[in-house]
């Protein structure tokens, strides 16, 4: 037994002769960096020029995680960033904003950089899940148009700037032959059974996100598409109801690949970048036609806004305020919106945006269609409204 | 005389050991001790290092490094003497040492609470009094606690109390924000915790949204067992009658569809199934231009090239669901009938052959009386989780149609209610509860009718 005694006691001895010479140093806290304020200071007073910015020095960390939307970045520039930072960036998707609240509120510490849309970030405001960015920190705020900042949602740009922004109409095929002659311009080519039934055979796609389809039979019925009225909801559930024995499918994830280039469906109720994807993946360059097209009803449409917030949990607000200035900048804005087909906020961006997407009315909307979107907002109490309509109709 | 040598040499040998006293519960307790000494060493070796080698911290470091400094040591330190002591004193069966074990386990376990308390750091807390419990047993020689300690504590962290979370969590309501709160008590406004499980049996807008989802589930999952079960039987029944070779290998062929993702398994047979897939691309294709060229020559071939010309309906329905369950749960449904059968005597079925008994009579009075353990073990298997599949709808259904995992899934992730689909999941775990006591009923009268 002594032959173990000596050597464990030998240890103890200079671990504790280690612990007195090192004093209270220990720990993990003692290796971490503690420049935070210092490295601001700098930041905050530098011109706005990318280069300068990563001249001032701040102190980044050696990783970063990112949270963002399944395919809503050009992965290259996450790349470049690494290579030109040494950062690593830990990068992982979710599919709705419902997935990203559940997982936030349910205790994940570990993302710093997340990307949630309008009505949401209000809800993660309140929930006091967003730590407060100062964009005078973030040069490069000043690239992103007027019309996207203050908006209802974070008035001030107290924890959000602006990422992409888009909106949510039909995506049809025009050689659909009833489509033909009578081009989906209405909420009705989704909800009327008298029309669904021309074209139902070929397949209809329609959202599964409460909120949107919801939104859009409310539209269609007349009525505001943020209603929280009881009786105007459960006519919209009756609605959809009506119309769902013609529906193939909901889905809201991967319906772009899955059922519009596949050929699985001929009308998809459809974000504006998944229809653009649609758009070009099918586009023929003999023809110069594409097999879909995209339209905003004229009963008006939403559009939404996503945003680049940082969590209150994160450790390296510093470096995550960097990276968002780094996806603000100009040509990283352009590469963003060049790869995912939404439009971007960012108004110096749009020099370095291809053509055929700043021309494209249905990802950049000519002034008067603009004025038919509207914000998707807080239902307050009415929230439990819409998750029984829900509930019904996915139960019929 | 040889023989009466050796066995007094045992017997010798035997006295000796006794005299020794080998104790094996003390011994064990104090390797573990030793062994946690070197743990307690270990983290002090960290902690003492983190300036000059780049560990990456554990959970349990940062939150340690919020209090003063000197705490740490003092609780590795502290710790690491005193499991040292104890450890040693232990094996040289010093009594002394043991009361001083049992004062130290007590210790560590109020110390890991308050920990956790403070910190909210669950992992090191765990290791602490799941460590610090088995030394207690050990040295309060508590011999068949000893031996259950390990699965208990494991069933105590693991299943009894998230199941104590989620019907704490089950009692509450939702926030307007999605948070849960509670009602505050009183002994009159009682049932007002239990509104979800009330909520869920209700009519909602004139109608039991709720519990139609729930009656669809049951009766797809019933008619998913019993289609797995009609199919699995035979072919589980042939496994058990082949040479005893090759058994094993046609077990493990049963068993190779698990090597791949359930997930990608779908998505297969959604590439086969759906307008542009494989079935449909012979039928509208391949069968079609033949049947067209030999239109001419008969009737038979007109009615073909016609039927031919639509895509067959084959994915985004209620049919493709049941495919896709029956495809995922027969491999569930074929191990335990196997494993049933394999055992079965089949010279019972032989004497009741000699006795007069025809195929029928036998395998209705014999065979499946034998198996009905195996018959109710792969039900209950593959029932408890169609019921709650929420894959297959979404993916093979086109998320049509809800099943109760659609609305589970959706209660947490979606609409965030947590409180209802609390409600919703222990609902569903008393009628698997149910199913499981059927389960042994059945098993005991069997075994009684046996």
């Amino acid at each position: 037994m002594k032959k173990i005694l000596y050597p464990i006691l030998l240890f103890v001895l200079i671990v504790l002769l280690a612990a007195c010479g090192g004093g209270p140093a220990g720990g993990p806290a003692a290796s971490e960096p503690e420049t935070a304020s210092e490295a601001a200071a700098d930041t905050g007073g530098e011109v706005t020029e990318e280069t300068a910015v990563s001249e001032a020095g701040p102190q980044l960390a050696d990783e970063l995680s990112v949270y963002n939307w399944a395919d809503y970045i050009d992965e290259e520039l996450l790349t470049a960033y690494e290579e030109e930072y040494g950062v690593h960036i830990l990068y992982d998707t979710f599919a709705s904003n419902e997935d990203l609240l559940a997982k936030l509120q349910a205790g994940a510490t570990g993302y710093d950089v997340i990307v949630p849309s309008d009505y949401m970030v209000s809800q993660m405001i309140e929930l006091g899940l967003l730590a407060e960015i100062d964009t005078a920190q973030i040069p490069n705020f000043a690239n992103i148009g007027d019309e996207f900042k203050n908006a209802p949602f974070d008035p001030g740009n107290k924890h959000c700037v602006p990422y992409q922004w888009g909106t949510s109409g039909i995506a049809y095929h025009p050689t659909e032959p009833y489509f033909v002659d009578n081009p989906p311009n209405s909420w009705a080519y989704l909800f009327d059974p008298a029309l669904l039934e021309n074209y139902a055979g070929d397949g209809i796609n329609v959202l599964n996100d409460p909120r949107e389809l919801m939104a859009a039979a409310l539209v269609y019925l007349g009525y505001e598409g943020n209603s929280q009225n009881p009786d105007e909801i459960a006519q919209a559930r009756d609605v959809v109801i009506k119309a769902k024995p013609y529906y193939k499918t909901f889905n809201s994830e991967d319906y772009d690949d899955t059922l519009l280039i596949a050929g699985e469906v001929v009308i998809s109720h459809s974000w504006s970048g998944d229809a653009a994807n649609a758009y070009w993946s099918t586009y023929d360059d003999a023809t110069g036609e594409s097999e879909w097209a995209y339209t905003i009803p004229e009963e008006g449409a939403v559009k939404w806004l996503d945003n680049i917030c940082i969590t209150a949990s994160s450790q390296k607000q510093e470096t995550a305020v960097h990276f968002i200035n780094y996806l603000l900048d100009a040509a990283n804005g352009a590469a963003i919106t060049n790869f995912t087909y939404y439009a971007s906020p960012n108004e110096a961006a749009k020099a370095y945006i291809v053509e055929e997407i700043l021309n494209d009315p249905s990802i950049y909307p000519p002034e008067d269609v603009q004025a038919k979107l509207y914000w998707l907002t807080e239902v307050g109490d009415a929230v439990f409204l819409y998750d029984e309509a829900w509930t019904a109709i996915k139960g019929q | 005389m040889t023989t009466v040598s050796t066995t007094d040499a045992q017997l010798d040998k035997k006295e000796i050991l006794m005299e020794a006293g080998i104790d094996p519960m003390s011994q064990l307790a104090g390797y573990l001790s030793l062994f946690h000494s070197t743990l307690w060493a270990f983290m002090l070796f960290r902690w003492v290092t983190f300036g000059s080698i780049n560990w990456t911290a554990f959970a349990s470091e940062l939150a340690l490094s919020q209090w003063p400094a000197i705490m740490a040591y003092l609780i590795y330190g502290g710790f690491l003497v005193v499991d040292l002591v104890v450890g040693l004193g232990l094996l040289r069966k010093v009594e002394a040492a043991r009361k001083l074990g049992i004062g130290r386990g007590i210790v560590a376990i109020i110390l890991a609470v308050a920990y956790f308390w403070l910190t909210r750091e669950f992992v090191g807390a765990m290791i602490v009094v799941g460590l610090a419990g088995m030394l207690l047993i050990l040295e309060l020689r508590y011999a068949a606690w000893s031996i259950a300690y390990p699965a208990g504590f494991w069933l105590a962290v693991f299943f009894v109390a998230p199941m104590l979370i989620v019907l704490v969590v089950s009692l509450g309501e939702r926030s307007r924000l999605g948070t849960v709160s509670y009602p505050p008590f009183s002994l009159g406004g009682i049932g007002g915790y239990f509104d979800d499980y009330v909520r869920f049996f209700s009519r909602v807008g004139g109608e039991f949204i709720y519990l139609r989802i729930f009656w669809r589930s049951v009766l797809l999952a019933t008619f998913n067992m019993l289609a797995c079960l009609i199919i699995a039987y035979p072919f589980a029944y042939w496994i058990a009658r082949q040479e005893e070779r090759y058994r094993n290998s046609l077990v493990f062929l049963v068993m190779i569809p698990f090597w791949t993702n359930f997930l990608v398994r779908t998505y297969a047979w959604m590439l086969l199934l759906r307008d542009s897939g494989l079935i449909n691309n012979f039928w509208t294709i391949t069968l079609h231009e033949q049947a067209v060229a030999l239109s001419g020559n008969s009737a038979f071939f007109a009615w073909l090239a016609q039927i031919t010309d639509h895509t067959l309906p084959l994915l985004f329905n209620q049919p493709a669901v049941m495919v896709g369950l029956l495809y995922g749960y027969f491999p569930l449904m074929v191990l335990p009938l196997y494993s049933n059968l394999e055992k079965l005597d089949w010279s019972l079925l032989e004497a009741a052959a000699d006795l007069g008994a025809n195929a029928w009579y036998s395998t209705v009075r014999i065979l499946l009386p034998l198996s009905m353990p195996g018959i109710v073990a792969g039900s209950i298997i593959v029932f408890i989780p169609s019921l709650g599949a929420y894959v297959t709808p979404d993916l093979l259904g086109g998320a049509k149609v809800a099943l109760l995992g659609n609305l589970l899934q959706q209660q947490f992730m979606t609409v965030r209610d947590w409180p209802f689909g609390s409600a919703i999941g222990f609902i569903m775990l008393f009628i698997m509860l149910m199913a499981t006591l059927l389960y042994f009923r059945t098993l005991n009268q069997s075994e009684t009718a046996v």
